[in-house]
């Protein structure tokens, strides 16, 4: 578990006051490309850093771009423009592919899909940490089991030449993660890495996750629409909606103040474990009640203002105008969105 | 251990029956010592002994990890299982009505069994809203079903109720022209619990209605879930591997281990007190979004193969707590004094009678 430091500080550029980050991500557009409209702008204008040694959540719904951003920082899609500085370098056009994924790798949410039944788990590990110079020819094997002791796969010498269909989901999740460290990257790219797996294991994936962050220093960018897990797991927190940050700062302070409308409504609807039946009864009604008003409004508004108005409760005339820039809030965190601007 | 415990036990097949019956919260449904498994060249025995009460108007949930056997339990008690699948015990009774009979549904013949599954019993089947027809409008899949089960409907009755339906799924009704790949994956699910209410059947049975989507959708599904019921009052038997959902939503909670009930209890006491390691093991494994951020386990290794015969506790190899009996014999069924409906097979809590009794 981490300490609850704010990293996400200083106004505008989103630097941490003490530490440098190992990537800075600036402005991010990506948009895709639509056969009979206008392009889809996935990720809209993002910043961000990443720190060494610290998880950054990324949260929003299904569809706010999430995967497009880890895609677009692992560099698997294009980016329209934007820029992503890795270790104070900026990274342009053809920064060479093997030098980068050396400093960032990925793992994905299907550990059933992200993995090749062909092969076995040794030539799915030794392939990268011969690549990448982490082995050499005579030491790969012990370097391969090495690394399932790390992931916590043992007997790491009889798991080592097992194919994946004969793992479990949270165990073939755990060769991905080996995979994704072998080159001993600096920055680890998750997406949404347990939700395709049982609720009890889940907590043992994103425990081993959080202790390569502290073992290896490693910077983790971790994609959820969990709050929970985001809670736990991670110091800082981006909401993102339609492809735009609406707020961001401590993972703390912003589940349990979140100022954004949109924040709002995922804390709302996210389970809780430790509140009172009444009170859960209580919100849920409240909830049936006013959302009645909202259905109306997504058939009313359509314009370049705030994208989130048609679902938001306290939208008001301002809101179907471009929304403002960043507010930074009493508590260092920072929003986008026009109650939080003064008149 | 300082809790209470009457150390009886009681023959699996007069569970509960009696008692329930007559009092205000009358048995709706009741699952007795049913065993299911899927034949091959291993068996696999995917439902153990299953015994449970549904009653009139609760929301009963039913958690365990994937493979447990929560889909094939289902399945069961509507007598839905097709080959490989075999039901190798059991009964499923069903009080019909008000005139006191009892069905046994496993007992059902075909077309009886077509009619009761909809009217009485309805099933929204994990992830149902993958398998609406994509290329077929929403007004002809629902005309589709009042025709196989209300022929004498006209093409406006028809109409009308498909739209009431929607409605009452908090839908528009002007989407009953579209196609479900129109749709996103939260309305198709309205859609699908749409279509398990076409008859205001008593007990809806559903797989993981949520669990494809996130969690803002999730919740808004789930807010109409409870609204329709506590509307319309049938009983539902909610099903998923994520227990935070049913420690909001469920009076009672099943918890499922490799095949059999592992414990069963109100769903309150599970939170204040759940006796058997694998619902603490769970219960631990859930991050809380309030509160305090404490350490967070998950529980270590995996289920058991089901197809492999097991001696002893099925969950003995990720028990933190088992001591000699575990691994010999099959823990007893223990009630717990003073809560009726809460049980757990652990030997905990109790040793057994193999074992000369306690
Ligand atoms: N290759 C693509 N071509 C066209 N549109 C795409 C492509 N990939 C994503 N999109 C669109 O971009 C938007 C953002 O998608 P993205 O996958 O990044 O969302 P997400 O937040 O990861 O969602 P989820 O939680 O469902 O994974 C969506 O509207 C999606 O339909
Ligand atoms: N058609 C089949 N043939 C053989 N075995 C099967 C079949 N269907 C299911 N099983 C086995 O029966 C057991 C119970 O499966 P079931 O689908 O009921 O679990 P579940 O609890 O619903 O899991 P999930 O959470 O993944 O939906 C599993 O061990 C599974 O492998
Ligand atoms: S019977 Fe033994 S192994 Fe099984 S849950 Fe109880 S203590 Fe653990
Ligand atoms: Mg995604
Ligand atoms: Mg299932």
């Amino acid at each position: 578990m981490e300490s609850e430091v704010n990293d996400i500080g200083n106004a505008q550029t989103g630097l941490c006051a003490t530490q440098t980050p190992i990537m800075e991500v600036k402005d991010l557009v990506v948009e895709f490309t639509q056969r009979h409209a206008q392009n889809l702008r996935a990720v809209n204008r993002a910043s961000f850093n990443l720190y060494p040694g610290k998880t950054l959540a990324l949260v929003g719904e299904s569809g706010s771009g999430k995967s497009s951003v880890i895609k677009a920082l692992g560099r698997l899609i294009k980016v329209n423009s934007g820029g992503i500085i890795l270790n104070g370098k900026p990274i342009k056009g053809r920064w060479h592919m093997l030098d980068y994924r050396q400093q960032v790798q990925l793992v994905f949410q299907d550990p059933f899909a992200s993995l090749n039944p062909v092969y076995t788990v040794y030539h799915h590990l030794a392939r990268p940490l011969l690549l990448h110079g982490q082995a050499n020819k005579s030491n790969v094997r012990s370097k391969v089991e090495e690394l399932l002791e790390k992931v916590k796969l043992t007997p790491a010498s009889e798991i080592a030449d097992k194919h994946p269909h004969e793992l479990s989901g949270g165990q073939r999740q755990r060769v991905a993660i080996a995979r994704a460290i072998a080159p001993k990257p600096k920055i680890l790219l998750a997406d949404e890495p347990v939700s395709m797996l049982d609720v009890s294991i889940r907590l043992e994936i994103l425990n081993l996750l959080d202790e390569l962050r502290e073992k290896e220093n490693l910077a983790i960018l971790y994609v959820t629409h969990d709050l929970a897990t985001a809670r736990h797991f991670s110091s800082s927190m981006i909401v993102m909606y339609k492809g735009t940050i609406v707020e961001s700062g401590n993972t703390d302070v912003m589940i349990l103040n979140p100022h954004h409308p949109y924040t709002q409504l995922l804390a709302n609807s996210s389970p809780k474990k430790s509140v009172a039946k009444e009170q859960l009864v209580k919100e849920r009604d409240e909830r049936l009640r006013t959302k009645k008003g909202v259905d109306v409004k997504i058939m009313q508004f359509k314009t370049n203002g705030c994208s989130f108005i048609s679902r938001c409760l306290y939208a008001k005339e301002v809101c179907m105008t471009p929304p403002p820039e960043f507010t930074i809030n009493a508590d260092s965190t920072r929003v986008k969105c026009w109650l939080y601007q003064d008149e | 251990m300082t809790i209470p415990f009457e150390k009886h036990r009681i023959p699996t097949s007069d569970i509960g029956v009696s008692g329930s019956l007559t009092t205000s919260s009358a048995s709706l449904l009741s699952v007795r010592d049913l065993s299911v498994e899927y034949r091959g060249e291993r068996t696999t025995k995917a439902v153990k002994n299953v015994n449970f009460e549904l009653r009139k108007g609760e929301i009963l949930g039913i958690a365990g990890e994937s493979g447990c056997g929560k889909s094939t339990l289902a399945y069961a008690i509507t007598n839905m299982l097709k080959h490989p699948a075999y039901i190798t015990s059991g009964e499923v009774l069903y009080a019909q009505g008000d005139s006191g009979n009892t069905v046994d549904i496993l007992r059902l013949e075909h077309e009886q069994l077509r009619n009761f599954r909809w009217t009485e019993i309805s099933m929204v089947f994990q992830s149902a809203m993958n398998a609406l027809n994509p290329v077929t409008s929403l007004k002809k899949q629902f005309s589709d079903i009042f025709l196989a089960h209300k022929p004498g409907m006209t093409k406006a009755e028809r109409l009308e109720k498909s739209i009431r339906l929607l409605e009452m799924v908090g839908l528009n009704k002007n989407i009953i022209n579209q196609f479900p790949h129109e749709l996103s994956g939260g309305m198709r699910q309205r859609v699908v619990i749409a279509m398990a209410l076409c008859y205001m059947p008593n007990i809806v049975i559903m797989d993981e209605p949520t669990t494809a989507l996130d969690v803002v959708i999730q919740r808004d599904i789930l807010d109409e879930i409870i609204r329709l019921q506590k509307e319309l009052n049938f009983s539902i038997i909610f099903i998923t591997h994520d227990i935070s959902l049913l420690l909001e939503i469920s009076d009672r909670l099943l918890i499922m281990y490799a095949g059999e009930i592992a414990e069963q209890a109100r769903t309150e006491a599970i939170v204040s007190r759940a006796l058997h390691p694998y619902t603490n093991g769970i219960m631990l494994s859930i991050p809380d979004l309030y509160g305090q951020r404490r350490e967070l386990r998950g529980i270590p290794g995996m289920p058991p193969d089901l197809s492999l015969d097991i001696p002893g506790c099925p969950f003995r190899p990720r028990c933190s707590e088992a001591f000699e009996p575990c691994s010999t014999w099959p823990p007893p069924k223990i009630f717990v004094a003073n809560e009726p409906d809460h049980f757990v097979r652990c030997h905990k809590y109790g040793s057994s009678d193999f074992m000369g009794g306690a």
